[in-house]
């Protein structure tokens, strides 16, 4: 999910005219306007509703309509019986899954994971393409860019083996430090993708801003902290609400490749958690609880998010 | 498409009369040096892949091999090659890529298209707004999924690695927003003439946001060519794409002791192998046709981003 | 219910990754903790006496039951299978959708065979659980998986195959009947016969404990008999590290003296289970104590002193230091690369990585001695085995119209894999090189005993035909040590056989030629006749599996040359030799286990995961890792072992016990 970004300098996003969507009263898009284009409206609207079509008939098939298997979380789930003659059994999965002894440990474990995955990528990606932007030879910097990315397109599975071969054990063996080390390659990996976007961001801003600043006397330092800085502000509003939907992906590939007996206390996430219940141990209706109490936080956090940033700033991406 | 040019706007020029200070030289020659550095670091994994891919048996089972073949040879390649599924599986993948990317970016472009206009132009905004944002966070699982593409006949059917990811908010995002910064005064200026909405979005948008689409369709291009888990479970053995047979290969555990290579051939080059090099063979040759699209891709990624100054 | 490492490992990784927010996997658990009443089976309508004991009777029986028959119009079956990676010498392109084996059950049984669930191993189960889920489930397959096997079983899924089983070829009936009648019982509920169980030996997987002689040697001490000793003799190779590199090749910080990888609670080879077994423990298994009842090994003090042992062996630098981050697949790695001193593991490891050992070129005169489990405090140590051990299920969809169809196929497969005369029988369509590659057979049963005759047969073969070294005999080294292949072109068989001469193709080389058994050999053999009756008691496999392979080697170890003086060719058989051909061989010990001539322990649980375990297996078991991996490493006190029994006690595994015992009675009901 990482992979989006928006391109809203301030001024732009801040601009009345484009649409806001949470504020279209549906009542009154209900009433047609009575004049003369209506027909026209009519056919417009048809147009426009046309060009969703696609997209919302493939969303239907393939992710509306199996939603329906979200109902296995509420039932004791049995194939032969299917998800409409299962016997419902309420929260009793969730019950189950609250008493777990480790689950209160997972889940502390994912969201610290995953905030600090977040918080460290984001200010990472802000610096080296802050530093980057500096490199005055054109061709290294490009190189530089490039370069950093390429870890991105490398699995973990595989990705995962080589660092655990790099690190000595006792040091992955060491909770604290497994953590770290986590966070450290997770950020690694993701770097170079983060700071392009920044990148591209900083050569967007008006560089008319700069001539000014350095006439009247600005230091590098100052330029970057007063001029590129504010101008990166609403990329990195932006990504950060995006981000923070990810709160509890606290990367399962990645923590399944790197793990090892001595850090299941500190290592353990929801996900690994719901792999050896729902994989190992066999209980779809437990794996799918996990699931749904998963997605209903992350689209909590999301949505809250969205509405701070919208209502205190007005950023808006949708 | 002509009458829509996209400037190139020069590099930014950096005043270099002016004199820099000691520092600030320090800083620089410091900086690049670092930069520089943390680039070679990024590139550490894949020497070692290559390395391991063209080592003999011996050092790879070993360990013994990091940024450097030992033992040099190209037996897992040869090897490798003669794999008739690897070829029918590279082949599949790369018809999936192409397809894929085509259908998913053209569905995500369409709707994009009308969620960006100014707020009253589409009623019921809201409504797809949520629908679609919904499609982010919540899924139904492996089994309900796999219920409608197998009802739907799609088994072993390259639809079904196709379609079920067509439809990506993540993407449309994006596109919104890239699209909501095409000036509208060209848009204006298309309305007087009579254009329509499919035209405006063919004629005008399109042209102008071809640096953000021509991201997306790298990303999607990119996601395609590494999902393996969708291959396994829709398609039949035979037919699977790349990512996936070399999921197959290198989680499959032979050696239970009952099966040995009987094929005195295959045994020679086989000798001089073994799982560890074969596998970095085959995960070099897998990556390699993403890692060129990047660079090309990254021009319009630079580009997508600068649209946003021009303003006639 | 020990776990083993198993591919399924990955997959499963996958599934929760594409369901990313919605991990939906495995259907299985049933709350109520109670146990299954087996019930007994319904007797055939007609007494079963086999071929060999009473022909008469067996004939009328067979009226009955017949094995084979032919349906009248032709049915058809849907059908699920693995495919797997061609062996070298199926022949190229072969697919299940083209095997031969399709041809001939449908022109030998009437039987037409539909594929419909077909994928690789790594996701075959996955595959199958989501066709059941979907309705979609084929009419016959077969699966490892005993959690869908009850799941299925319980939810009235499967057919009754009481009349299948009763169709059952002689051989595979006696299997069952005399030696693992508990297999059956285990399918089976409330009187009816849910599955064809998988024979297998049991004692497969019997721990032992595999040495480096050459190292014995080079450090002077003698493969050890308890657990001491065996600590002393990892002293021993630490002390003589320089020694064993000098002498081996490798670099002195490579001496590993013991090593093992890093999910203790998974047994199978190169893991910790030796270690445990030779303690009296062995992880996720049930003993009976002397109350009556069974108890769970994990938290006996037995693990605790095999925990205690383990933690002495890392202090003193014995036990592979990064253990931790091993594994299994990495430990068979360093053993390969001729790193590491002794290992465990089951009889199967000679020609896997200490056969790679001996013919690596980069280890210079690595050997091997294997010895049965180290005793500790005085008690004799046995290894630990499942009282019954199915690995697979043969299953038939309810709504198959012809279960007993299972059987015919079965019947058929045995015929072709296991009859010599198969070809005569079914034509050339048997043959490997014609398309017919026996994992592609979507039911079938191994028989169970098959190995141990094997075993046997092929050494008493070697013998006859190497006589003593004597002339007449087939014993000079020279002709065998360039190995025993020979490329021929498919013209120049087809004229050597209408010649008379019998070939043996052995897989495809370059284009339209073949590596077959070298004639110079054959003709040998076949100018003698006292060579051609031993020889021809060889299954046309075995010629090609262990004459092929190993007879070079065996050739150069009567004549007393050891290995590292052997050719590239000659070594290639240890493993092999080593394995099932020498009377002294890794496989002789499950054999001797099998006759009783020597003595395991038992986990009397066995089956599928009762509800319980996957409500707390997956806590407990975690914790077991944590608990003992941080008291081996020394990061906790091994006072901690109280604190472990606790937690385990408290979170679930008092239940679990609860539940093995109920289990157990249930079972043990009907003895």
């Amino acid at each position: 999910m990482d992979k989006i970004f928006g391109n809203l300098s301030a001024d732009e996003a801040v601009n009345a005219e484009t649409a806001e969507m949470t504020e279209i009263p549906e009542k009154e898009c209900g009433k047609s306007p009575q004049t003369g284009k209506r027909r026209g409206a009519w056919k417009e609207q048809l147009v426009l509703h046309s060009m969703l079509m696609p997209g919302v008939i493939i969303a239907t098939i393939f992710m509306i309509v199996p939603m329906i298997g979200v109902i296995m979380a509420f039932q004791d789930y049995n194939i032969a019986k299917g998800f409409f003659n299962s016997p419902l059994v309420g929260f009793k999965h969730f019950a189950t899954l609250f008493a777990r002894p480790n689950f209160t440990q997972a889940l502390y474990n994912t969201v610290l994971i995953a905030f600090a995955k977040i918080v460290s990528t984001t200010v990472l990606s802000i610096v080296f393409a802050l530093l980057i932007n500096e490199i005055l030879l054109q061709r290294v910097k490009k190189t530089v860019q490039t370069i950093m990315f390429l870890p991105y397109f490398l699995s973990w599975a595989l990705l995962g083996n080589i660092i655990v071969n790099m690190i000595p054990t006792r040091i992955m063996e060491d909770g604290q430090w497994f953590r770290l080390i986590v966070v450290a390659t997770d950020v690694w990996k993701t770097l170079g993708y983060q700071v392009v976007i920044y990148l591209a961001a900083i050569t967007n801003i008006d560089p008319t801003l700069y001539e000014a600043a350095k006439i009247d006397g600005a230091n590098n330092t100052q330029l970057c902290l007063h001029i590129t800085l504010p101008g990166l502000m609403s990329m990195i509003v932006l990504n950060a609400i995006l981000n923070i939907g990810n709160i509890m992906n606290a990367g399962f590939e990645q923590i399944l490749v790197m793990y090892n007996p001595s850090v299941y206390a500190e290592g353990d996430i929801l996900d690994t958690m719901s792999y050896r219940i729902g994989l190992i141990d066999g209980k779809y209706s437990l794996g799918t609880a996990i699931g749904l109490f998963k997605s209903l936080i992350s689209c909590a956090v999301f949505s809250l998010s969205y509405y701070v940033a919208y209502k205190v700033k007005g950023y808006k991406i949708f | 498409m002509e009458n829509v040019k996209i400037k190139n706007r020069p590099e930014r020029e950096r005043p270099r009369k002016v004199k820099e200070s000691k520092a600030r030289i320090a800083f620089l020659i410091v900086n690049t040096a670092f930069l520089c550095l943390f680039a070679v670091i990024c590139l550490l994994p894949f020497f070692n892949l290559l390395a391991l891919s063209l080592s003999g048996k011996e050092a790879a089972d070993a360990d013994l091999v990091t940024f450097w073949p030992v033992g040099f040879t190209f037996d897992a390649y040869r090897l490798l090659i003669t794999k008739v599924q690897f070829f029918r599986s590279f082949g599949i993948s790369v018809a999936r890529v192409i397809l894929g990317t085509f259908i998913s970016v053209a569905v995500v472009t369409l709707g994009a298209y009308p969620l960006s206009r100014a707020g009253r132009t589409l009623r019921g905004r809201s409504f797809y707004t949520v629908f679609f944002m919904i499609t982010m966070f919540f899924s139904g699982g492996l089994v309900p999924t796999y219920i409608v593409i197998s009802k739907l006949g799609l088994m072993n059917n390259i639809l079904a690695l196709v379609l079920p990811t067509a439809m990506n908010a993540w993407n449309m995002v994006l596109l919104i927003n890239f699209f909501r910064l095409v000036p509208k005064e060209m848009e204006e200026a298309a309305k007087m003439e009579g254009a329509g909405h499919y035209t405006i979005l063919l004629r005008i948008v399109i042209p102008i946001s071809l640096p953000a689409i021509a991201t997306v369709t790298l990303f999607t291009a990119v996601q395609h060519w590494n999902n393996w888990f969708d291959g396994l479970i829709y398609m039949n053995a035979d037919y699977v794409p790349l990512q996936s047979y070399i999921y197959n290969m290198i989680n499959e555990q032979s050696g239970t002791g009952n099966n040995v290579i009987t094929n005195p051939e295959e045994a020679a080059i086989a000798q001089n192998t073994t799982i560890k090099t074969l596998q970095s063979a085959q995960i070099f040759i897998a990556i390699l046709p993403i890692l060129p699209l990047y660079p090309f891709a990254q021009k319009f990624f630079i580009k997508g981003l600068v649209l946003g100054s021009v303003k006639e | 219910m020990k776990r083993k490492l198993t591919a399924g490992f990955g997959c499963a990784m996958g599934l929760v990754m594409l369901c990313g927010s919605l991990a939906a996997c495995g259907p299985y658990g049933n709350y109520d903790y109670e146990a299954i009443d087996p019930g007994t089976l319904a007797a055939p309508s007609v007494e079963f006496k086999s071929a060999e004991e009473d022909p008469a009777q067996n004939a009328a029986y067979r009226a009955v039951y017949p094995t084979m028959k032919k349906y009248d119009q032709p049915v058809t079956i849907t059908v699920g299978v693995i495919q797997y990676d061609l062996e070298a010498d199926v022949k190229v392109g072969t697919t299940p959708y083209n095997q031969t084996f399709n041809k001939i059950a449908e022109d030998v049984l009437g039987i037409k065979l539909q594929y419909k669930t077909v994928a690789a191993s790594t996701v075959y189960e996955q595959k199958l659980n989501l066709a059941i889920a979907a309705n979609d489930m084929p009419d016959m397959f077969f699966t490892n998986s005993a959690e869908m096997f009850t799941t299925l079983r319980d939810s009235d899924m499967l057919a009754d195959l009481t009349d299948a089983y009763y169709m059952l070829n002689d051989n595979l009936l006696v299997n069952y009947q005399e030696y693992m009648p508990e297999l059956i019982t285990a399918c089976m509920k409330e009187g009816k016969l849910y599955a064809l169980p998988q024979q297998t030996n049991k004692y497969t997987t019997a721990q032992r404990l595999y040495l480096r002689k050459d190292w014995l040697e080079i450090a002077g001490v003698e493969a050890p008999t308890t657990v001491e000793e065996m600590i002393a003799v990892g002293e021993a190779f630490l002390a003589h590290k320089n020694e064993i590199a000098a002498a081996t090749g490798i670099s002195a910080n490579n001496v590993i003296p013991f090593s093992m990888h890093k999910d203790i609670t998974y047994a199978g080879s190169y893991s910790a289970e030796g270690l445990f077994n030779a303690h009296g423990a062995s992880l996720g298994s049930f003993f009976m104590g002397e109350d009556g009842q069974l108890y769970s090994s994990n938290t006996s003090p037995e693990a605790k002193a095999a925990v205690e042992t383990m933690r002495t062996m890392y202090q003193k630098g014995v036990l592979d230091a990064e253990f931790t981050t091993n594994t299994a697949a990495q430990v068979q790695s360093f053993v390969s690369a001729g790193y590491v001193g002794m290992v465990f593991g089951e009889w199967w490891l000679p020609k896997d990585a200490l056969g790679s050992a001996v013919s690596s070129s980069s280890v210079k005169g690595a050997d091997w001695v294997w010895v049965d489990l180290p005793s500790y405090g005085g008690k004799e140590s046995l290894p630990v085995v499942d009282a019954m051990l199915i690995s697979g299920y043969n299953l038939v969809s309810s709504k198959c119209a012809h279960p007993e169809a299972a059987a015919k196929l079965i019947n058929l497969f045995y015929d072709i894999y296991y009859n010599d005369s198969a070809e005569q029988l079914y034509g050339s369509g048997v043959l490997p090189s014609n398309g017919f590659y026996y994992q592609f057979v979507p039911v079938k049963i191994w028989d169970g005993m098959a190995s141990a005759e094997e075993y046997k047969r092929v050494q008493s073969v070697f013998n006859r035909l190497y006589k003593d070294g004597q002339a007449g005999g087939l014993n000079d080294r020279e002709t065998f040590k360039d190995g025993l292949y020979e490329v021929l072109t498919q013209a120049q068989i087809d004229s050597f056989t209408a010649q008379g001469e019998k070939i043996y193709k052995i897989s495809a080389a370059e284009k339209g030629s073949f590596y077959c058994l070298k004639r110079s050999v054959l003709q040998t053999i076949y100018a003698d006749e006292e060579l051609t009756a031993a020889f021809d008691t060889l299954r046309n496999r075995e010629k090609i599996l262990h004459f092929a392979d190993g007879y070079p080697y065996f050739v150069a170890y009567k004549r007393g040359i050891s290995a590292k003086n052997m050719t590239a060719d000659e070594k290639k058989g240890w493993g092999i030799y080593h394995e099932m051909i020498d009377e002294n061989g890794s496989y002789a010990y499950v054999v001797d286990l099998a006759e009783g001539k020597k003595q395991a322990k038992y986990d009397e649980f066995y089956g599928t995961a009762l509800s319980s375990m996957s409500d707390f297996g997956d806590y407990i078991t975690t914790q077991t890792s944590t608990y003992f991996t941080k008291m081996i490493t020394g990061k906790s006190a091994l006072t901690e072992f109280t604190a472990f029994a606790e937690d385990y006690n408290r979170n679930g595994g008092e239940t679990i016990v609860k539940q093995v015992n109920a289990w157990y009675t249930a079972m043990h009901a009907f003895d």
